[in-house]
């Protein structure tokens, strides 16, 4: 009867953190439910931990649903980065410098791209497939890989008052943190 | 005569101990290789190029690179994790030395822009591999590298896309190339790598010039082992049911059996300098053989046509064994003198013992020949039919796979690898490192690896060299710390004369793979439609397959020799030996044509198909069972007691023989079962031909 008393507790707490973990990612997430498409200017900080030295860039993301994103750097040299589900577009100066396709990028690559791909999107599905969603802050919002072998150690996300994604941080596996500050984004959403 | 002996024996022990003999052995493939292309592969094994193998490691176990290269760092140079671009750091580092050389100077306003390119790649959050990136993108503000790593990407055959991982028998794995510090012959430490992999790796594979080393050597130890063990044995339980069954009188053979099998194996190993596990393995053979010698005549009543039977008997085998000790493979060459000499000495010693320093009586036969079997008289006629077989029905892979020892497993991961279309086939071309200024300027249409893709000619490095020169100027260049140190010496360089002498003498690490001590090695990718052109241009390149190739041409060319050779001075023999009776003559040879049938039949059976050391198995076995023909053949003419004895000392000398190959069938390389089995076949047939066939012939050849 107490082991049986124990499992219960146990399978309790799990569904109710589990349901925490998950309110937490709605409310998140609350600005960006069904959206088709997604833009927002950013500019990124990226500190080099083997060059102790930071590089400035900017540039613009754009989502489009279901399995679209776009990385467009503007400064310093115009490079866009072109994400579909099955091939990575490479543009510099315009012009289309390299089509990849995914698949046959190797292993770590793959996983780095799903896993960008997959918090870009900011698909609760998604994300809660590949990450644990925990609040470190009043509006931050800390995410980690589920599997090991992550191809991030951690990002952290914050909530502008408005309730838009203004901040993320990226601390990658060598240590190097690349930090993006999102203006507004512009938001389309599906007609229901 | 029991201390001569015992002399001999504590003399020969104590030789084989002061010569290192058995310290010494050898278990390499080299054996296995005639001289021409031991040599090219031995010409190719100079440069590090070809030390290149493939880590198979299974994609359910979770590896990191850096773990694989603490783990291995004693014994490889490099490891290739899924392509990562950090695997390249020590050629990346020593590439950005010389990019002044390679590339020339495009402007102020180029170099910055790439500069700013590269800086915006940065920004791109991608995760593990971003670190790699970084690495690539900041080492080169010229992005020069990404072509360089192309190359060495399409050398090292598993990168490029398809070959990261591979799918065998419905398992994946993951490949990381692997290159080992250390030449493949050096046993001790390639033994330490391979234990090292499967402790870390249980299920990895090992696939290249270092895992075939590693499995060959290591089946060759454990084949010898058991062989030996075996061997051991069977032979004590034969000889302790003789000795119950008739006396101590059998004891007599034994130290003259290893007397003779020690003398062999002292001569061969100083006329070859070595002594290969392969050879030794045939011990037991050689001891079964031997003993024919003792056994026609401790049941042989005659002594006259005792040891002339044992002599022509020894002749014939002797023919033969000649004739393969002339072999280019040194396996066949060492293999056959050392049945040769051990037969000689068998020969020898068994008469000094036997009629020189001492008497014995006949042995009575107390073991029975089953007699009268319909089964084995019937079944004689067919065998013989049979052995039409073997020239009209049996095909013989005379290629080099013969010779390796290959689990069904890396047969197939081998096939699911390099079977790929796509997969680059190189050519070689090595030229003397005198002739560098040529192999700098030469241009071909096809994909290429070799010390041109990383250096100019020193014309094009003193143009590329004085642009730099001219217009470089670090202040306003240099926009961020993460570039400056790949030009803080670029001053230094700049000072320098451009010559590639100078890169090699400083130990660029670039160079490593593709430079010996006094020769260059440069790697062609070719289609097959091209590869006659190409070879047209340049004669002297070759390729793993041509060298394969040769092999079998090689081969073929001595058996040609080699067996009607022996084919007409063993029956020349024999018209003599039997005073020119054509009738006798052939009688003597039904024998082997019975265990040609038996060896015909077994073919069919055999799963890999039949290889040439089959071949040589059933040429040897016409040399020995020649022997049981002129045993039996002349026993016709005796009395019916004499015949008696006769068929003894066959059967107990077929038995023996047979017992000394037995051990060889439950060997696993290939070698050793192939001829284990021919021979045992090849014994068996003239066995049961020579006890109950040709007394049937008694009225025909009288």
């Amino acid at each position: 009867m107490r082991r049986v008393i124990i499992i219960l507790i146990t399978t309790l707490s799990c569904f109710q953190l589990y349901g925490k973990e998950l309110s937490e990612l709605n409310h998140f997430l609350k600005r960006y439910g069904n959206f088709k498409k997604l833009s927002a200017n950013f500019k990124g900080e990226k500190f080099l931990k083997r060059f102790d030295a930071t590089i400035k860039s900017e540039g613009k993301l754009i989502v489009n649903r279901p399995d679209s994103l776009t990385w467009k750097i503007l400064r310093p040299v115009p490079t866009t980065y072109e994400f579909t589900k099955n091939s990575l577009k490479i543009f510099e100066d315009g012009k289309l410098s390299q089509n990849l396709d995914i698949a046959k990028l190797g292993p770590g690559a793959h996983k780095s791209i799903g896993g960008l791909m997959a918090w870009l999107k900011l698909d609760s599905k998604t994300i809660e497939k590949y990450y644990f969603v925990s609040r470190s802050g009043k509006d931050q919002f800390s995410f980690t890989y589920k599997e090991s072998d992550p191809p991030f150690k951690k990002i952290l996300a914050t909530l502008a008052p408005k309730g838009y994604i203004s901040k993320v941080e990226i601390t990658e596996l060598s240590g190097d943190v690349l930090t993006l500050t999102f203006e507004r984004p512009e938001i389309i959403r599906e007609k229901i | 005569m029991k201390r001569f002996n015992l002399l001999l024996s504590l003399f020969l022990l104590v030789a084989t101990i002061k010569l290192g003999l058995f310290s010494s052995i050898k278990s390499d493939q080299s054996i296995f290789f005639p001289a021409k292309i031991f040599q090219k592969l031995t010409e190719l094994q100079k440069f590090k190029y070809n030390r290149w193998n493939l880590l198979l490691i299974p994609s359910t176990t979770k590896v990191k690179c850096g773990r694989l290269k603490k783990e291995f760092s004693g014994f490889i140079d490099s490891v290739f994790c899924h392509g990562e671009l950090s695997s390249f750091g020590n050629y990346i580092g020593d590439w950005s030395q010389d990019i002044i050389y390679r590339q020339p100077f495009l402007g102020k306003a180029d170099l910055l822009n790439r500069q700013n390119r590269s800086l915006s790649k940065l920004s791109l959050p991608l995760g593990a591999d971003s670190e790699e990136i970084i690495n690539l993108y900041a080492s080169d503000p010229l992005e020069a590298y990404v072509d360089l790593i192309e190359i060495v990407k399409k050398g090292n055959k598993a990168f490029g896309s398809g070959f990261q991982s591979v799918s065998v028998e419905g398992n994946k794995f993951n490949i990381y190339p692997i290159l080992p510090n250390f030449p493949v012959k050096d046993e001790l430490k390639l033994t330490t790598l391979m234990n090292t992999i499967k402790s870390s790796f249980p299920k990895a594979l090992v696939i290249g010039p270092f895992g075939a080393s590693f499995r060959n050597m290591v089946r060759i130890k454990k084949d010898i082992t058991m062989v030996s063990v075996v061997g051991a044995i069977i032979f004590f339980f034969y000889f302790t049911f003789n000795f119950i069954k008739e006396g101590t009188q059998f004891f007599r053979v034994l130290p003259v059996l290893v007397n003779s099998l020690l003398l062999a194996i002292i001569f061969n190993y100083l006329i070859f300098g070595q002594i290969h596990g392969v050879v030794l393995a045939f011990s037991p053979t050689l001891i079964g053989l031997g003993l024919d010698y003792a056994f026609h005549r401790l049941y042989g009543h005659e002594k006259r046509a005792s040891w002339r039977a044992n002599f022509s008997g020894w002749v014939t085998s002797l023919i033969v064994l000649l004739c393969l000790s002339f072999s280019d493979v040194p396996f066949i060459k060492q293999f056959s003198m050392l049945l040769a000499t051990g037969l000689t000495f068998s020969l020898v010693l068994f008469y000094l013992e036997l009629e020189v320093f001492s008497s014995f009586t006949p042995l009575m036969g107390a073991v029975k020949i089953p007699k009268n079997n319909f089964f084995f008289k019937a079944s004689i006629p067919i065998l013989i039919l049979c052995s039409t077989l073997f020239f009209f029905k049996t095909n013989f892979s005379l290629s080099l796979n013969g010779l390796e020892y290959v689990t069904s497993e890396i047969q197939n991961t081998r096939r699911s690898i390099f079977g790929q279309k796509n997969f680059p086939k190189p050519t070689f071309l090595i030229d003397s490192k005198k002739d560098m200024a040529r192999v700098l300027s030469r241009k071909t249409p096809h994909p290429s690896i070799s010390v041109a893709n990383f250096f100019p000619t020193q014309a094009v490095a003193k143009v590329n060299l004085n642009s730099w020169a001219q217009e470089f100027n670090t202040e306003g260049i240099i926009q961020s710390k993460i570039f400056n140190p790949y030009f803080e010496n670029f001053s230094t360089h700049l000072k320098q004369a451009p010559s590639i002498e100078l890169a090699i003498s400083q130990g660029r690490s670039y160079f490593s793979d593709l430079l010996s001590k006094d020769s260059i090695l440069s790697v062609f990718f070719i289609e097959n439609d091209s590869l006659a052109s190409f070879k047209e241009i340049f004669p002297q390149s070759f390729s793993l397959g041509e060298i394969a190739d040769s092999f079998p041409r090689l081969l073929k060319n001595e058996l040609k020799l080699v067996f009607p050779i022996s084919l007409i001075l063993i029956l020349l023999y024999l018209f003599v030996y039997f005073h020119f009776s054509i009738k006798k003559t052939i009688f003597s040879i039904l024998p082997f044509l019975t265990g040609l049938g038996l060896q015909a039949i077994g073919v069919l059976f055999l799963k890999e198909g039949a290889s040439f050391v089959f071949l040589v198995g059933t040429l040897i076995v016409y040399g020995l069972s020649v022997d049981y023909g002129i045993f039996a053949v002349s026993s016709l003419e005796s009395t019916k007691e004499d015949h008696r004895y006769a068929e003894l000392g066959i059967w107990h000398a077929g038995i023996s023989t047979l017992l000394g190959m037995i051990p060889l069938l439950l060997a696993s390389h290939p070698v050793l079962f192939q001829l284990g089995l021919s021979c045992s076949l090849g014994i068996i047939g003239p066995l049961i031909c020579a006890v109950y066939g040709i007394p049937l012939l008694k009225r025909y050849a009288v």
